[in-house]
Order: structure tokens, then C-alpha cells, then sequence
């Protein structure tokens, strides 16, 4: 009985111990870039190991030198309920020449007895950055360096912050110069590596997509702020004194692209392009589709053109909509509906690209492909049980059908000309006004000859009718006082016609008369 | 008689059997010249090729025809002589110039219809009936009609009220489909001729435009060999003009 709980207890133990070791994780840490000839630091950690480390068992490795650091660091956290350690050790290496290292497994001894080993790595070594100097070092560049119009370049931008004091910086100075189309998002990285002297720097890294729509040279080039700072008492940073850096420029050059060799179906692609074509189904029925996909991949391809596909006049081929266009990738797809058996041949498609490698001319082809159409079948169709119909059948409405009118061959009534539509009512309206105008003055009235002036007239020229004719015609118009000198007037004119009496001096009697009209 | 006839010529007959050598020459001159007139004609005709089968080879001089004249009918018959030809993105781009010179008329928009096209509604389609009285010949007769009776009804010596009520009636009834009509003439419809792109400021593709495709040109302004568009699903962006101009 004793011993069944004693196998018992040692298998719980044993799992336990195995699961223990199982979850224990030992990394090996080494600093990124591994510079040659100076000292740098690295450190192995391990992770939720029930045993403290003992010692590190570090390999020979030729043309390494490295040694564990003084002391270590240990860590405890829990994380929703999980407890997680960790403990590193530090390690202190220097490489002494350019050359691709393969570091074995090192194994660590705990305190327990139990080892852990590393997985084995392999890295290469690299000289210093002599660029790296002072505090803080900006570099634009553009790669390529030379394009043509329309193909992609990358703008970056490294600024390098030397790490043995805290320096920032709020935002790169550097942007795409003008003239220069941003075709993406700006991307973003931030590294460490040492200078020749062992010095640690940060880098931070700002890459552009860009390309330029003309040739021409365009210059990356400014100062760069930046920032001596302290952390304060909460851990915030604090900046002491302003600085500038300036940024070591860099010249994108765009170059016309040749005309030599240029395909009259050139569609601005550049290379390097690939075409594919597929089909989803290489044997159909005939009415049946399948459909046809070419894919092209490179850069710019939002540039080409759906093609033309030659295909015999019994294949009905119907293009679909383009489907999303991936990164880098665009398809044209169709539909293609044979109405014929036998085999189809799809032919070749070409697409024209510029290869800004061996700035010429090139075409990228998709294969021809071949679908093999079989007669359709017919099924006659069973209808078993009461094929009556419960209840009466309303037709389906009918669905309103639009078909090309005929050609109208000139016989269309002709439409009025685009004559502004107030230029015609104020014509109109000034049209009519003028006519009640000409119809008021054609309507007015006629005026007999001046009356007094004609009495006058005949006063001078000592014509009693006339003067008796005119002092008869005034009458109506008078007012009782020129009534008055008209009865004057006419008895003096009458003596003198019926009585041969001096009339005596008619003018002046007919004065007042004389100004009526 | 029973039924035997004898026939005598005369002399006059005889001598018109000798004459009638010369009456067959002038018939078959006078059927050459006619043949030869009606064959000249034909070939003036712009539809003769399409009418014996060959659209695309009427289509240069139906373009001649429509550019000559600028008229509706002239650009409709020219977009289904392309249409025949198997050029659809021509065609359509033709019939849409149909329906730009005459909004009011029905075939260009059948037309448009049966190619599963809808253009964009104008200010026509929302006025529907109303808009009838103010269009064609008519249209223009009537707002003219009530220009005058309210310039002689103001102007006249003695005020008309009857004459200015009836020119203002006139005026409401016909002025909203004129200015209707005036508006969807003015619109900048386009289509793509052929398969093209939407392009962005920066020359980015957006949108995947095919051949045929009615959109709605937002303003006259060519940039960079581009003009500003939308369609009907709401992609905007910049359509290249070449894509846009049918050649026969």
C-alpha cells in the first residue's frame, strides 16, 4: 500500500518537475549591430525557472571574446493571476574582425543543479559606422538614387542620437521635397548600434515612398532640432537646450524616359512585371462560363489598361469588375462563355513595361491557356405526384424591356437653339412695350392749328371772315373773362364787316387771345 | 373574222419600227444617267454603308454629319452605327451627346436603357409632365407669346391687367420646364470610351472605371490632361480626358 502512494507521489512530482522544466526559457541576447573592436554588451535571461542561475558555461568561439558581467537582475510579475520570473545575466563581448560567428548552445547551470541551454545562433559582424560622431547625426538618402518618371524610389531619413546622456527630438525636419509624389504611408523604425569608440547611439529611421511625375533633380536636404532633455521627478522629460544638426543631403535624379524602342502601347508601367493568366475551370459545357483572371504584379500597375482579348465570335467574354487590388497586384477578370464545343485557346497577352535596370523597352506575357468546351446536355425533367395547381397562377409582372431605338435617319423634329431663355422673354418684353408705345402714338389725337396765332393771322392780314372764323373756333376754350374780350372782339369785328366802321385797333383788343392754342 | 385576225402595218408603223433603235439608245442613256445620279447620291448618303451591312465604315461620315449639323438625331444615329460596329464604349459615349443636345427627347434614353444604362437625373425627370408645356418650339412660342402680352399689358396707355395675368400664367407655366431643359443641356455628362482608372490628385488609382461608363464631369477645368468626375457608386477622382473623347 506504501509503495502504490510512493509511485503515486513521485509521478505527480516528476510531471510537475517536467512541466517546470518545460516552461523555462533561455535567451541569448546579443547587442545588434555586432561592431568589431570594441567592448559591447549582451545577456542571457531566463525565463519562470523555479532555480536561481549558478553559472553560464560560455563556448570558445573563435574570434569572440566574452565573458559574463558582475551581478544580476531577477524579476517577479504577476499578470492576471499568472506568476512570470525572470532572471538575466549580464555578459560583456567584443569581436575582433568581420566575419559571420556561429555561436553554439551555452548552457546555464541553476542552483538546483538543472542546466538550460541556448539555441545555437549565427551572426555577422560588422564595422562601426564612422559617420557616427558628436551628439546627433542626420543622412537622407534616396534609393534608388536615379529613376524615371513613375518609378517608385524610397526617401529615408536616419537621424542617430548619441545615448550617453537623455537627447530627443519632437518630430523629423525632413519631408519629400516639393515636387516629389508621395505614393504611401510614411513607415517608421527605431534601432540601436554603437560607433567606433563603443558609444551607444539610437536610431530612428523615416522611409517615404515617392516617385516624380517629370524628370529632373530633387534635393532632400535641412536641419534637424534636437534636444539635450532630463527626466524629471515623474519621469517626464525635460529639455535643457535646444540644437540643430544638419541633415547631409541626398539628390534624387528623374531621367526622361527613352523614346528609342517605346511601344505605342506603353502604358506608363514600370518594371520589373510579371503577367499570369489563369482560368477557374479548364473543361466547361458550352453556355456554361468560366472564368478568365490575368494578374499583373510590379509596381504602378494601377496603370494598365484592361487588354483587348482576341477570342473567336461564338466566346461571349464579359468583364467583371476588378477585384480589390492587393498591393503591387491588379487582375482583370472575365467571364467567357463559349458557344461552341471544342477547345478554346486563349492567346497570349502582353503588357509593355519599362525595366529601369537595362532602361529598356520589355514585355511581360502570360502563357496561352486552353479550355476544352463539351456540348451542353439537356435533362428532361420529371414531375411526379398532382401536378395540378392549387390555386390559379398569376403571371409575374412584367418587366419593362428597353431595346435601341431605330436610327432617326434626320427625320427628328428640330429643336430650338440654345438661345437663353431670358434673352428671348426680354426681347419679348421689350417687343410688346414697344408696340403699346407705337400704338399710343399712332392713337393720339390730332391738334387743329394753333387758334390764336391764326387769329393773329388774320388780324395782320385785316381778314374780318377769317378773324370772325377764328375768334369762333377759340370760343369753347375761353373762361368767363376771355369770354369777355371775345364778345369785344367780335362786336368790333362785326361793325366793321356789317356796319363799315373802323374797327378801331383789333390787336390789342385780341391780345389776351392770341396765346391760346 | 372567226376568230383570224390580220394584221396590217401601215406605213406610219413601219416607219416607227425604224425609229425604235433610237427611242431604246435614248432609254438605255436616259436609265444610265438616272442610275448614275442615284448611285452618286448614294454615295452621299451617310447610311448607305450601314444600310448594306457595314456600319463601321458609315461611321466616318456619320461623324462628319453629326459635327456638321451638331444635331440630336444625327449624334443618336451615329452612337448605334457604333454600336453595330461593336464599338460600345463609342456608342455610348455618341448616344450620351444624343442625350445632352435633346434631354427632353425619349430615344436617347432608351437607348442609354437598353445598353442597362441610366444617365443622371436631371431637373427634367423631377418635373415630370410639368415640365412639358415650357419644352420644343412650343415652349419657346409660348414664353415669347407672354413677353409680349406683359409688355403691352404694362406699357400700353390704358393698364391691361387681363393681358398681364395672362402673360404671367404663361410665364409659370412654361418657364420652370425652359429652365429645366436649359440646365440638364448645360450638365457635363461624360462616358468612358474605353477601360480607364480614377485617379487621385497625387496620380494614385482609385477606382477601376470600364469602357461605357456615364459619369458626371464636376467641373470644366482640365488638370494635367484630367478632368474631375464622379459616378454613379460615388467614386470621385480624375478621369483621363483622351478616355473620354470617342473617335470614329
Amino acid at each position: 500500500m506504501v509503495s502504490r502512494w510512493a509511485y503515486v507521489t513521485a509521478l505527480i512530482l516528476s510531471v510537475l518537475a517536467l512541466s517546470r522544466l518545460a516552461a523555462v526559457e533561455v535567451t541569448l541576447q546579443l547587442p545588434d549591430p555586432l561592431v568589431t573592436g570594441v567592448v559591447l554588451r549582451g545577456s542571457i535571461s531566463v525565463e519562470n525557472s523555479a532555480a536561481r542561475i549558478e553559472r553560464i558555461d560560455l563556448p570558445a568561439v573563435a574570434g569572440l571574446e566574452w565573458n559574463t558581467g558582475r551581478g544580476s537582475n531577477y524579476e517577479v510579475r504577476l499578470a492576471n493571476g499568472v506568476r512570470t520570473t525572470r532572471e538575466s545575466m549580464p555578459l560583456v563581448l567584443r569581436v575582433q574582425q568581420v566575419v559571420e560567428l556561429t555561436i553554439p548552445a551555452v548552457t546555464v547551470v541553476f542552483d538546483d543543479g538543472s542546466t538550460a541551454t541556448t539555441t545555437a545562433v549565427t551572426v555577422k559582424t560588422q564595422v562601426a559606422d564612422a559617420s557616427l560622431s558628436g551628439e546627433a547625426n542626420a543622412t537622407a538618402s534616396f534609393e534608388p538614387a536615379t529613376i524615371v518618371p513613375g518609378e517608385p524610389a524610397m526617401l529615408i531619413y536616419r537621424l542617430a542620437l548619441r545615448q550617453d546622456r537623455v537627447r530627443a527630438i519632437k518630430q523629423p525636419s525632413l519631408t519629400p521635397p516639393a515636387g516629389l509624389l508621395v505614393t504611401g504611408e510614411r513607415s517608421e523604425a527605431k534601432t540601436e548600434t554603437v560607433d567606433a569608440e563603443g558609444r551607444e547611439w539610437s536610431v530612428q529611421t523615416w522611409s517615404w515612398p515617392v516617385t516624380a511625375a517629370a524628370p529632373g533633380t530633387y534635393d532632400a536636404r535641412g536641419q534637424q532640432e534636437w534636444y539635450r532633455c532630463r527626466n524629471d521627478f515623474f519621469s517626464q522629460l525635460v529639455i535643457e537646450s535646444t540644437h540643430q544638426a544638419p541633415i547631409r543631403p541626398a539628390t534624387l535624379t528623374v531621367t526622361p524616359l527613352p523614346d528609342a524602342g517605346r511601344p505605342n502601347d506603353f502604358d506608363g508601367l514600370i518594371g520589373p512585371l510579371a503577367a499570369s493568366a489563369s482560368i477557374d475551370r479548364p473543361r466547361i459545357s458550352t453556355g456554361e462560363g468560366a472564368v478568365f483572371t490575368v494578374t499583373l504584379s510590379g509596381p504602378q500597375v494601377g496603370l494598365g489598361h484592361r487588354p483587348t482579348l482576341a477570342l473567336p465570335a461564338s466566346v461571349q467574354a464579359y468583364p467583371k469588375d476588378d477585384a480589390e487590388d492587393k498591393s503591387g497586384e491588379r487582375q482583370f477578370r472575365w467571364d467567357l462563355v463559349p458557344g461552341t464545343a471544342g477547345d478554346l485557346t486563349l492567346p497570349a497577352l502582353t503588357f509593355p513595361y519599362f525595366d529601369p535596370a537595362t532602361r529598356t523597352y520589355h514585355r511581360a506575357s502570360t502563357a496561352p491557356l486552353t479550355i476544352t468546351v463539351v456540348a451542353g446536355r439537356s435533362r428532361d425533367l420529371v414531375v411526379s405526384g398532382d401536378t395540378r395547381p392549387t390555386r390559379p397562377l398569376t403571371p409575374p409582372p412584367v418587366e419593362e424591356k428597353f431595346v435601341l431605338p431605330p436610327p432617326m435617319r434626320g427625320a427628328a423634329a428640330s429643336t430650338p437653339p440654345l438661345v437663353g431663355t431670358w434673352i428671348v422673354l426680354s426681347a419679348a418684353l421689350i417687343g410688346g412695350g414697344l408696340f403699346a408705345l407705337v400704338q399710343r402714338l399712332a392713337t393720339r389725337p390730332r391738334r387743329g392749328p394753333h387758334r390764336g396765332k391764326a387769329l393773329a393771322a388774320a388780324i395782320n392780314a385785316k381778314d374780318l371772315d377769317a378773324m370772325a372764323r377764328a375768334l369762333f373756333a377759340l370760343r369753347p376754350d375761353l373762361d368767363a373773362a376771355g369770354r369777355q374780350t371775345a364778345d369785344a372782339l367780335e362786336h368790333a369785328i362785326d361793325q366793321a364787316r356789317f356796319g363799315a366802321r373802323d374797327a378801331g385797333d383789333l390787336a390789342a383788343l385780341a391780345a389776351p387771345l392770341v396765346g391760346i392754342a | 373574222m372567226n376568230g383570224i385576225a390580220t394584221v396590217r402595218r401601215s406605213a406610219d408603223s413601219r416607219a416607227a419600227g425604224a425609229a425604235e433603235p433610237e427611242i431604246r439608245k435614248s432609254l438605255i442613256t436616259l436609265l444610265m444617267f438616272a442610275g448614275l445620279l442615284t448611285s452618286l447620291r448614294g454615295a452621299d448618303d451617310p447610311y448607305a454603308a450601314w444600310g448594306h451591312g457595314r456600319p463601321q465604315d458609315a461611321i466616318a461620315s456619320l461623324h462628319h454629319q453629326a459635327l456638321a449639323s451638331d444635331r440630336w438625331d444625327a449624334w443618336l444615329d451615329l452612337g448605334l452605327a457604333a454600336l453595330a460596329a461593336g464599338r460600345e464604349g463609342d456608342g455610348i459615349a455618341w448616344i450620351l451627346a444624343a442625350h445632352q443636345r435633346a434631354p427632353e427627347r425619349p430615344e436617347p434614353r432608351q437607348a442609354l436603357r437598353a445598353l442597362s444604362l441610366t444617365p443622371p437625373s436631371g431637373w427634367l425627370d423631377h418635373l415630370g409632365p410639368l415640365a412639358m408645356p415650357g419644352l420644343g418650339w412650343g415652349g419657346l412660342l409660348l414664353i415669347t407669346l407672354a413677353g409680349l402680352l406683359l409688355g403691352y399689358g404694362i406699357c400700353a396707355g390704358r393698364r391691361r391687367p387681363g393681358m398681364v395675368l395672362i402673360g404671367a400664367g404663361l410665364l409659370l407655366v412654361t418657364l420652370p420646364g425652359r429652365i429645366a431643359w436649359e440646365h440638364d443641356q448645360g450638365r457635363l455628362l461624360v462616358a468612358a470610351v474605353r477601360d480607364s482608372q480614377l485617379y487621385d490628385s497625387a496620380g494614385r488609382p482609385i477606382a477601376a472605371i470600364s469602357a461605357g461608363t456615364v459619369l458626371e464631369q464636376e467641373s470644366a477645368a482640365v488638370w494635367a490632361e484630367r478632368i474631375l468626375v464622379h459616378d454613379a457608386e460615388g467614386h470621385r477622382g480624375h478621369l483621363p480626358l483622351a478616355d473620354t473623347i470617342a473617335k470614329p
